[in-house]
């Protein structure tokens, strides 16, 4: 019994061991997948990003609407900023709804003679609610700076917007701002080197609900928040994450079930008919072509069904938006079944075929932003996410899809057009690469 | 019911099966100093063979003998290292396109779509083999019958029987009425009904005038439908003839001659015995009845070709 039990547990190990598909999915794959999700959150959570290190720098528009002294400085203290990577424009405005920035800060006209006046001047930051985490972080940047630029008047109209946020009742408002008053001449007189005067508060309370950091953090700090959520043409809010969850999987998925279709030419070498069409008259490298064109027909029924689940379920703006991602689905499609057909044709067997394709697709999602937005992850990341076909598509898909963005430009929003001209090219080039690779392995026939 | 379909198809075959007469004159196939390599092994050494049209070659060969090779340069799926071919009078490299539309290939592997049905396999085949219409109709209509599997039509092929894809592979390669056809260990593993029906296809071709090139490891199939068999050996022809003139080739060879003696088919065996005895080689005419099988291991020895691992 002992030894029967013994000679299957060993067979079963002798043959794991020495099925190498096995072996990368059960340990290589997770350590890549570990080590480029580590590098791309490593800066966002804390703690560095492996061996990228360092806090992401988030991108800033910043609109100087003021022109003196006072918001000049500003400006240069937030292009110093370690964690702001500041673009001067002077339509912050339009960069965030455009999706190119997740926020804007634009500091209106007077904002010099406000801070002269020993008051706490207010500024606008526009923010993109599809890109909250990239929007907090700024208003975390933000903080030392403005805290450094707008010194007492800073503490003072943080003091004001405290009770703000904590609601606090009219009636009593007064007796508080006066007590603050006199706490904040005492943390000035500590500043100086005074001697602290006996404890005599009381411990606050628990109930100090109703303050939201997120919220009420951008206040305290002179901000007045606008989020630009876009609209759709019947003024229903479009959702951040349907759009992206969407435009996700239109992107993602598509890659795994084309690289499936295109892998069907593996299964027709190991059965033999692969060799029995190359002895066709009319075969040769149409069988390429027929792989390209049904790889696409499929995609368009699988987008069609995605987009249209979305639209009925999530009231993701597919109908309105229905030309541009047809257009953006064909383009997409012809990239993604040219890719497939690298991979098949790079390939020797089905199996080796899965294995590489898995790594590649996962790990271009991860890179061009299917998993996680882009701009929070390391700049090379953000580089390398461009050279992958996975980038151009989301930002396509989402562009239309949450950006409400047409294939041109328009007054709102610049136009997908471009993104889709590098998509064409990225699928010119698998075409040709996976020509030449088929010649190689099958000669012109 | 196989076997009852299975008949009624070859009698609609006998019918129907086009009679195909050679379009030129000259030989079918004429190899001359193939070779070819994989690598460091060479599949095919300097192979020399000529078939004639309207012929019926058995190539026979041991593991890693290069049948296989050869038939894949001479059906343009490979091209070859160096040396000649002419198939049809065309050159494989430069005028594949013709011969493909020329020649048929019964391929080793079951080579259909298995989600497919039969009907689907032969009209997809049918299509790209350039037939249309109410041609490809009736070519399909006509390979259901031969292959006697009309009654199965819209089946899936996943389904079928083992002898029933043999069958179904083989007249896939006939639909475009090929005048050279290339059968490659067409009965490998299928039952005696099945590969009796294959024979009869077979046959049936012969009988049209079909020039026909045949692969097997199996000598009582080149016995019955080969006029002429070729002995390849580590890629190269060590014996070619009829069953006859290998008899006496190796009846001759065996009794110390050597196997580089060649004989033509109308020797006087006794008189050739005679010059041999007169020149000092212990010749005789002992085993010029054997079978081809031991003539087969006579010539390509008794070592298992293990290490070949399959025919090159």
């Amino acid at each position: 019994m002992l030894s029967t039990i013994r000679a299957l547990v060993a067979k079963d190990v002798r043959l794991f061991a020495r099925d190498r598909t096995a072996l990368f999915f059960a340990f290589a794959l997770p350590i890549v997948l570990a080590s480029v999700m580590g590098t791309a959150l490593g800066a966002a959570m804390g703690g560095g990003g492996g061996s990228s290190g360092g806090v992401q720098r988030i991108g800033l528009a910043v609109e100087d609407r003021d022109g003196t002294d006072a918001s000049r400085a500003l400006v240069e203290a937030l292009e110093a900023a370690a964690g702001l990577s500041v673009e001067i424009t002077d339509d912050a405005r339009r960069r965030v709804a455009d999706g190119e920035r997740a926020a804007a800060l634009v500091v209106p006209a007077g904002y010099g003679a406000t801070l002269d006046a020993g008051e706490q001047p207010s500024l606008d930051l526009f923010r993109d609610p599809a890109r909250q985490i990239a929007s907090q972080v700024v208003v975390f940047q933000l903080a030392p700076v403005l805290f450094e630029r707008h010194g007492a008047a800073q503490g003072r109209g943080m003091m004001s917007g405290f009770l703000d946020a904590l609601d606090f009742p009219e009636d009593a408002r007064a007796a508080a701002e006066a007590a603050l008053e006199r706490s904040y001449d005492e943390v000035e007189a500590l500043a100086q080197g005074a001697e602290p005067e006996a404890d005599t508060a009381e411990e606050p309370s628990d109930d100090a609900g109703g303050f939201d950091v997120m919220q009420d953090a951008p206040r305290l700090l002179g901000l007045e928040v606008t989020d630009l959520a876009p609209e759709r043409d019947d003024g229903i809010p479009r959702s951040a994450g349907a759009s992206h969850a969407f435009s996700a999987m239109a992107v993602m998925m598509l890659l795994f079930n084309l690289v499936s279709t295109a892998g069907t030419l593996q299964d027709e070498r190991a059965e033999g008919t692969l060799d029995r069409l190359r002895l066709m008259p009319a075969a040769g490298r149409t069988v390429l072509t027929g792989k390209l064109i049904v790889s696409m027909l499929l995609a368009g029924v699988q987008l069609t069904v995605l987009f249209l689940f979305g639209a009925v379920a999530f009231d993701v703006p597919v109908l309105e938006h229905a030309p541009e991602l047809a257009v953006t689905s064909l383009v997409w499609a012809f990239a993604a079944s040219a890719l497939g057909l690298v991979f098949a044709t790079a390939c020797s067997t089905r199996r080796q075929m899965e294995s590489i394709s898995t790594l590649a697709i996962l790990g271009m999602s991860a890179l061009g932003g299917a998993w996680f937005p882009r701009e929070i992850t390391p700049a090379w990341f953000q580089s390398a996410g461009l050279a992958t076909p996975v980038a151009w598509a989301m930002d396509a898909y989402h562009g239309i899809l949450w950006y409400g963005k047409g294939l041109l430009a328009s007054d709102a929003t610049s136009g997908v057009a471009m993104k889709l001209g590098v998509l064409a090219v990225f699928g010119a080039l698998a075409l040709v690469v996976s020509s030449a690779l088929y010649a190689r392995r099958f000669g012109s026939r | 019911m196989e076997t009852a379909g299975a008949a009624k198809g070859i009698e609609r075959h006998a019918h129907t099966a086009p009679v195909n007469q050679p379009t030129d004159t000259g030989p079918a196939l004429e190899i001359s100093g193939l070779e070819m390599a994989f690598g460091d092994v060479r599949a095919v050494r300097g192979l020399d063979l000529v078939v004639q049209r309207g012929e019926s070659l058995g190539l026979l060969g041991p593991n890693g003998a290069g049948k296989t090779t050869t038939l894949r340069i001479l059906s343009t799926l490979l091209a070859a290292d160096a040396g000649t071919a002419r198939v049809l009078g065309l050159d494989p490299v430069t005028d594949g396109a013709e011969i493909r539309r020329r020649v048929g290939v019964v391929p080793q592997e079951v080579a259909l779509y298995g989600g497919l049905t039969a009907e689907e396999n032969l009209a997809f085949f049918g299509q790209l083999a350039g037939l249309g219409g109410a041609r490809l109709a009736e070519r399909v209509d006509w390979a259901l019958e031969a292959a006697g599997l009309a009654d199965r039509r819209r089946a899936r092929v996943s389904g079928f029987s083992g002898g029933m894809k043999r069958r179904l592979n083989l007249v896939a390669a006939l639909l475009a009425e090929p005048e050279l056809l290339f059968l490659d260990e067409p009965t490998a593993g299928i039952d005696p009904q099945s590969r009796n029906h294959v024979f009869e296809s077979v046959e049936e071709l012969r009988r049209g005038g079909t020039t026909i090139v045949y692969t097997t490891h199996q000598m009582g199939e080149v016995e019955r439908l080969c006029d002429r068999i070729a002995v390849l050996d580590r890629g190269r022809c060590i014996a070619a003839g009829t069953l006859d003139e290998l008899r006496r080739h190796e009846a001759v060879a065996a009794s110390g001659a050597g196997p580089g003696l060649a004989l033509a088919p109308d020797t006087d065996l006794e008189r050739a015995v005679e010059l041999l005895r007169a020149s000092g080689i212990d010749a005789d005419l002992r085993g010029a009845d054997a079978d081809l099988e031991t003539i087969f291991l006579a010539l390509t020895g008794r070592a298992l070709r293990d290490d070949d691992g399959g025919d090159a």
